[in-house]
């Protein structure tokens, strides 16, 4: 036999190899950003649970520098997965339901759903602020 | 006046001189109005003879052109030198598939995995030979003993069957050079096909192939599959409306533990 | 060398081949099938049909139409009894292929839509958008899926029929992947191996139509029939011949010169129908010949568009508007675009004619049997009589289907009744075959296959063109022999064994080769201008008296084909003028 079929190894770093890889790659990674701030915001009721010092070294925490370029990050990054998402989401429904209702139209009701629920918690936000 | 030239790198393997593909450089006459196939067939028939590659209908409908244009997966006979002149261009086999010879690369595993969805009609009679438990309707018929089915009907799965099997979607896919056992991007199209299809009872018959774990399950919505089909398929749509209706299937099967039950 | 048993060998999987494999696997479902295809069954040339398929379905149509429409569009050179059993045979083909799954485009009542087509009397094209021929073969090589005794044998190139006992007994074919040749042992054999359009330069035809089923029935003794009528499509695109659909037309598409007018109209096709209002046989719905034919008269006028491709005609489909193209006529669109850069939404198409059919073939009947016994024919291949001298179009994705069928069940009956030769004789026979092949693989000479295919496929255009003159075509005859003498010095550079593919050219040069030589002369001695076949030195009238016949070519070593002639079976339709527009219906009228 002559055929000797040449098998390309895959590079660990494959996921750098396209733009469209990369980009798969941040918006899978969007998620984790969500669970170290989920994470923070656990220890936050964690420490609310401990007494006002706890709190407020746990507030404290928050305006560090550090911390707020982690909070913008999380935002920048929770608006990416909440745009592919929904981006990807018609495509993910039923054939049979797709076919009815035009992906823009889902789309559409999804922001719209997504800007009520925000509007709804900044101001609760707001409103306990003052 | 010198004539134009444009440059082509391809990658090259002869499995019984070589041990490993390297990039084999050829220039040729630049022609506004060819193909890349046009390209191919110039240095085969005029540059060097041994240049092998798989090409037929030149109009993006057998697709056996499949290659690899500058990192992206593409049809040769819908690749145009003059989107790329003055630039080189380089051409590489299909990614995530053994290179046999240059640019052609080893596809029955591909053929393997399309059989395996059961990419054909199940009607009822055969449905119910399958699981006799099953009660199955048959799909009416008109007169002339045509299947009845409303344009809507045919809607529903027609993006699906427009696969011409070009395996740029497996090209495309990561998972597929992680996982060579993912059944991939057009089988599992092609299966959600016949489950879509009014005159198809043959579901249950797919669920196996498509519900395992290198079915729908290894892929993870990468989504370039859609992005590279010549035809507008949309395979990550196919195989992620299967994850939807799997994951509500299993999440029944706790409510009617009997649903399912061969 | 290795050895596969198996009882039907079929050659060739597309529409007919894989049509054939099911037939056969029903009709006995304990038969072994071998499939035998030099490509994937899919890439098969069935895929780039567009238009449709023909089956008589409206309750004012007849079978007696399809008939008419059939035998006077191939000018009275069809054998009318194969066209009978084809007409009524191949309505129940296209309702199968809709039961085993064929996206044919529907009306809202949820029955299959029909659309017009050339040369046809009333709409009894099938379609599926303007991709028939890729959604046919899909649907039957995905069928053909589901019986296990169909064993393919994907990227195998058959190159020798295996005859002992005076019948087919298997061929010899090279496993493309490793270059090693095996022999396949059947007690029948199907051919289902397609064209040979590629034997001119400008065609519309894929890569692998190289005529190599013609060539291996032709050097076994086969004859091969009618092999100068070679079909110019009207409409495909300069260039690359990329084929626009007849569906075009169908739908109502229109054809126009330079000064933007509707020429046809002078060419026996009018009076000029409205646009938008396509009328069945009249103007743009003629048959592919005399579209053909009016295109060359028009460039000699002076009235086609020149472009950097060559000249060409416009084909406005702009009046059918953006939503109506989309659902009938997508992949026209998007081709249009692609290879020209043109919208047909917004501006006409500039087409010209391109070689797309071989009406011609392996010499066989309605049974599909041969002058080989054991080997049995179907699909473009074959030359059972059914399109004569010229095909009208949707005949083609029908006939694959109608004949593949029979193909295979006849296969099966005669394999059922046949016992196998001896193997041993019948291995050494494979084994003699070898050296052919080893010849090949070793060509050592001075010569380039593909500057002898380039020569090839340019005589071809010139001589044996639209029309055809005597001088020119002699001038072709000396040509290709010329050629097949140069090509004994071919070199194939490539030695290797694993998908040698310049091995596979030059034996596709081989057998194309051949089949030019049969179409030359064939066209040669036929003394009249008949469908497809016109000439312009002096028999420029049909002549029933002395050629309503068929050609017949037989191999002849080294040397031209030999030449004969047999009469057309003609049952109960009486060549007439072939006429179309307004004179062809004024002639329905007084035969009524």
């Amino acid at each position: 036999m002559s055929r000797r079929p040449y098998v390309r190894p895959m590079p660990a770093n494959w996921f750098m190899s396209k733009p469209a890889y990369r980009f798969y790659m941040v918006r899978e990674a969007s998620c984790v950003f969500n669970l170290v701030y989920g994470l923070n915001l656990f220890a936050g009721l964690w420490q609310l649970t401990n007494g006002a010092e706890a709190w407020a070294g746990w507030l404290a925490l928050q305006a560090h520098p550090l911390m707020i370029v982690f909070a913008l990050a999380t935002l920048a990054m929770t608006l990416l997965h909440t745009v592919t998402f929904v981006e990807m989401a018609p495509r993910v429904m039923p054939q049979q339901i797709r076919k009815m209702i035009p992906d823009n139209t889902v789309k559409a009701a999804m922001f719209g759903g997504i800007a009520v629920v925000t509007a709804a918690i900044i101001g609760f936000t707001a409103m306990g602020a003052m | 006046m010198t004539e134009q030239t444009i440059k082509l790198e391809i990658l090259r393997y002869n499995p019984e001189a070589d041990n490993e593909p390297s990039f084999g450089t050829f220039e040729i006459p630049y022609n506004e109005a060819w193909s890349l196939l046009d390209a191919l067939e110039y240095i085969k028939d005029e540059l060097d003879s041994s240049l092998t590659y798989r090409w037929s209908c030149r109009m993006a409908v057998c697709g056996s052109c499949g290659m690899v244009v500058n990192g992206r997966p593409q049809l040769g006979c819908e690749t145009f030198l003059r989107d790329h002149y003055p630039n080189t261009i380089k051409v590489e086999p299909l990614a995530n598939f053994p290179i046999e010879k240059d640019l052609i690369v080893d596809a029955t595993g591909f053929i393997e995995k399309l059989e395996s969805v059961k990419p054909y009609i199940i009607d009822a009679v055969d449905a119910m030979k399958a699981n006799p438990a099953k009660k199955v309707k048959e799909t009416p018929k008109n007169e002339i003993g045509t299947y009845n089915q409303k344009p809507a009907e045919l809607g529903l799965f027609k993006q699906f069957s427009m696969c011409i099997n070009c395996m740029l979607c497996y090209s495309a896919c990561p998972q597929m050079g992680l996982n060579p056992m993912f059944t991939g991007p057009a089988a599992l199209a092609l299966g959600h096909r016949y489950n879509l299809d009014s005159r198809d009872h043959g579901s249950d018959e797919r669920t196996e192939v498509i519900q395992d774990k290198n079915g729908v399950w290894s892929c993870t919505f990468v989504g370039y599959c859609s992005e590279v089909c010549p035809k507008n398929v949309d395979p990550a749509a196919a195989i992620n409306q299967n994850k939807a209706q799997g994951a509500q299937d299993w999440a029944l099967s706790f409510l009617m533990p009997r649903k399912g039950e061969k | 060398m290795q050895i596969v048993n198996a009882d039907i060998v079929i050659v060739g999987a597309g529409g007919a081949g894989l049509r054939a494999a099911i037939a056969a696997a029903e009709k006995n479902p304990g038969l072994n099938i071998a499939l035998i295809s030099k490509v994937y069954p899919m890439r098969s040339h069935t895929v780039a049909a567009e238009g449709g398929s023909a089956g008589v379905v409206q309750a004012h149509d007849s079978l007696e139409n399809h008939f008419q429409d059939t035998v006077a569009g191939g000018d009275w050179l069809c054998d009318q009894d194969t066209v009978d059993y084809f007409v009524s045979h191949s309505t129940e083909e296209m309702i199968r292929l809709e039961n085993w799954g064929c996206p044919w485009t529907r009306k809202d009542d949820g029955n299959v839509n029909v659309r017009a087509f050339g040369g046809m009397k009333i709409e009894r094209t099938w379609f599926a958008a303007d991709k028939s021929g890729f959604h046919m073969l899909h649907t039957l090589f995905q069928t053909s899926i589901k019986y296990p005794q169909i064993k393919r044998f994907d990227e195998y190139f058959a190159t020798d029929l295996i005859i002992e006992d005076g019948r087919a007994q298997g061929v010899v074919a090279i496993e493309i992947a490793t270059g090693e040749p095996k022999t396949f042992l059947g007690c029948a054999v199907v051919f289902a191996t397609g064209g040979s359009g590629r034997v001119f330069r400008f065609n519309t035809n894929g890569a692998i139509v190289t005529g190599d089923g013609h060539a291996m029935a032709f050097r076994a003794g086969a004859a091969l029939r009618d092999m100068e009528f070679v079909q110019y499509h009207p409409t495909g695109l300069p260039g690359s011949g990329v084929l626009m659909t007849e569906g075009c037309r169908g739908e109502g598409g229109i054809l126009l010169n330079k000064h933007g007018y509707r020429y046809l109209q002078d060419y026996g096709l009018g009076p000029e129908t409205p646009v938008g209002e396509p009328k069945n046989k009249y103007m743009e719905l003629g048959p592919r010949d005399r579209l053909s034919q009016a295109f060359w008269n028009e460039q000699r006028k002076g009235n086609t568009i020149e472009t950097p491709l060559g000249d060409a005609v416009h084909l406005d489909l702009r009046h059918l508007g953006k939503e109506k193209l989309m659902e009938r006529l997508p992949l026209i669109c998007s081709l249009a675009k692609n290879y020209l850069g043109v919208d047909p939404v917004t501006d006409p198409v500039p087409v010209r004619p391109a070689v797309h059919y071989t009406m011609g073939g392996i010499r066989s009947d309605q049974t599909c049997k041969t002058d080989i016994p054991g080997l049995f024919v179907a699909g473009e291949c074959a030359s059972n009589g059914m399109h004569g001298a010229n095909r009208l179009g949707s005949n083609s994705l029908a006939e694959t289907v109608v004949f593949g069928k029979v193909a295979g069940e006849m296969a099966v009956d005669f394999a059922s009744q046949a016992t196998q030769s001896d193997e041993k004789i019948l291995a050494e026979q494979g084994r003699s075959h070898l050296s052919r092949i080893d010849a090949m693989r070793n060509a050592n000479g001075t010569e380039k296959a593909s500057h002898i295919r380039h020569e090839m496929v340019q005589t071809m255009e010139k001589t044996l063109g639209i029309y055809r003159l005597g001088e020119e075509m002699q001038e072709g005859v000396d040509k290709i022999a010329e050629l097949r003498e140069r090509f004994k010095n071919v070199k194939v550079e490539d030695k290797t064994k694993v998908y040698n593919t310049e091995l596979l050219l030059a034996f596709e040069l081989d057998s194309s080769l051949m089949v030019a030589e049969a179409m030359a002369v064939g066209a040669l001695n036929r003394k009249e201008s008949r469908g497809a076949h016109q000439r312009l030195d002096g028999f420029e009238q049909r002549d029933d008296e002395n050629f309503l016949k068929h050609t017949l070519t037989y191999f002849n070593g080294d040397k031209a084909p030999r030449l004969d002639y047999e009469a057309v079976n003609i049952t109960r339709f009486q060549p007439a003028e072939r006429v179309y527009g307004a004179a062809g219906e004024k002639q329905g009228e007084e035969k009524k």
